[in-house]
């Protein structure tokens, strides 16, 4: 029988409302969020020698950050 | 990311594709927990070509006209890493066609349907697909009866904790 420690259930509980209430935010919070955590990831990675892929999207404007090259019309 | 679908809004009213929408991660995104994703997969409905192939040519080329060079099957738009894929099974196509519309930074879009990214989820089943099953059906409340008719009309078996729907 698999019984959790005493104070895991309340510490999974709170885990799982606040995955809930994360699922809830708006898509353009969750962006910011992605953003934060490709920015994590790529900290991580970059210790592994491995390249960053984080967006070049501004975190307030969501634009990308760096100048886009001119476009060329139809 | 307005910037982006601002040219996947250009591209379908151009003809390019008849109709996109949001999925993979990023189409997860609507109804669940963020997770680290680096792609913005965007499902299309291709016009038909003349020898009956489903090829992307077309939408690179509208892309490199504008700007854009694609690079290993991606295309980077206003600073995202976009992968299309096209429809190429009845499912996707049906996915396509119920894609919700939304608005993002007041920028109309489509993304699927949380049970039609679920099935498609199934279809493709790697491990990480299995994840976002989990994760859409916990957090993303799908509606199980329509759930339950996709799956059977695509011959899919969705096993959950809750029982299966097939």
């Amino acid at each position: 029988m698999n019984t959790l420690p005493p104070g895991m259930e309340t510490a999974i509980a709170a885990k799982q409302k606040h995955r809930r209430e994360l699922a809830a935010l708006s898509y353009e919070e969750k962006l910011r969020i992605l953003l934060r955590l490709q920015r994590i990831s790529d900290a991580i990675r970059q210790t592994r020698g491995e390249p960053a892929r984080a967006w070049p999207l501004d975190d307030k404007t969501l634009l990308p950050m760096s100048p886009v090259p001119p476009r060329i019309s139809d | 990311m307005k910037a982006t679908l601002a040219i996947l809004n250009e591209l379908e009213a151009h003809g390019i594709f008849r109709r996109y929408a949001i999925g993979g991660a990023m189409g997860a995104l609507f109804y669940a927990e963020p997770v680290v994703t680096y792609d913005l997969d965007v499902f299309v409905v291709l016009p038909v070509s003349r020898g009956g192939l489903l090829t992307l040519t077309p939408i690179y080329d509208a892309l490199r006209q504008r700007g854009y060079e694609p690079k290993d099957e991606q295309v980077i738009i206003e600073g995202i890493p976009v992968q299309f894929l096209p429809a190429y099974n009845p499912l996707l196509e049906e996915a396509l066609e119920y894609a919700h519309t939304m608005q993002v930074e007041e920028v109309s879009t489509r993304v699927l349907q949380i049970e039609h990214l679920i099935c498609i989820s199934v279809h493709t089943g790697r491990l990480k697909d299995r994840e976002r099953v989990r994760l859409l059906m916990e957090e993303g409340h799908p509606n199980n009866t329509f759930l339950a008719e996709i799956c059977a009309r695509h011959h899919l078996t969705l096993s959950t904790m809750r029982g299966e729907f097939s």
